[in-house]
């Protein structure tokens, strides 16, 4: 039976299967993907984006400025002209 | 221009040369991390995607091959640990099976045998063995692989080596003197 240190001997003999030789494809399309997924997801963030701003805008509009109470104003005024 | 630059500057042809011509050198690094087929492919893959993701960082001045090194041993060590997590998925043989594989003289077996006993321990001192016993890097180069202190690695190495000793020797292993 070996020893370890055999075993370590050995095992550094040994080596890997031949390279499938398809990893330069394979990883140029994986990254081609990654990029298509990115854009889509920057994409659909500007999408988003755009779409509540112009739902905030549509928010303004419908409320409408803030206007003064005409009542809290001549209260205000008789305020000042109190001795 | 070399095919670093064009690289850089996003060129799939350029790229895919990178690839090719380094497949073997990084292929060898991860047979030292999973002895599957599909598993050491798909972390073949992985490197080659960390690798172009990062490669814009790259200093033209340092080697390619320390640096794809680095990169392919952060990713078999990163799938150490993710299986080393999920028990459910580490095949053990059985002692028996490891005593039948010790009796043999092929490198093949040795392997497989060495594989299964570092299987059996922590996945930072079995890094720190296979750089150092399996590799043949001295302390330094090691450390500087694993992105560890020197220090750090000296330490670990003398664990790894006591733990696996305790590992042979409950298979019935003898362990020598694992120089």
């Amino acid at each position: 039976m070996m020893t370890l240190s055999r075993i370590v001997e050995l095992a550094r003999q040994d080596l890997p299967p031949p390279a499938p030789g398809a990893a330069a494809a394979s990883t140029i399309a994986r990254i081609e993907r990654m990029r298509v997924l990115q854009g889509r997801v920057l994409l659909g963030a500007c999408a988003v984006s755009v779409g509540l701003a112009v739902l905030a805008a549509c928010l303004a509009m419908w409320v409408g400025p803030a206007t003064p109470d005409p009542v809290e104003e001549l209260l205000v005024s008789i305020e000042w002209r109190l001795p | 221009m070399d095919d670093i630059a064009r690289a850089k500057r996003g060129d799939p042809a350029a790229l895919s040369r990178i690839i090719s011509g380094h497949e073997a050198f990084v292929g060898r690094i991860l047979w030292r991390f999973t002895r599957d087929r599909n598993d050491w492919e798909s972390l073949v893959q992985d490197t080659f995607v960390e690798m172009c993701s990062s490669i814009r960082g790259f200093r033209s001045e340092s080697s390619l091959e320390r640096w794809l090194a680095r990169i392919a041993t952060r990713v078999g060590y990163r799938f150490w640990r993710q299986r080393s997590r999920d028990r459910s998925r580490v095949s053990q043989l059985s002692d028996d099976a490891l005593r039948a594989l010790a009796a043999s003289q092929a490198p093949v077996e040795a392997a497989q045998l060495l594989h299964e006993l570092l299987g059996r321990i922590d996945p930072p001192e079995r890094l720190a063995l296979v750089l150092v016993y399996i590799e043949g890097l001295s302390m330094s180069e090691a450390a500087a692989r694993a992105g560890w202190s020197a220090g750090g690695m000296k330490m670990r190495v003398h664990r790894a080596r006591q733990r696996l000793a305790e590992v042979a020797r409950s298979c019935g292993i003898e362990p020598g003197d694992l120089q």
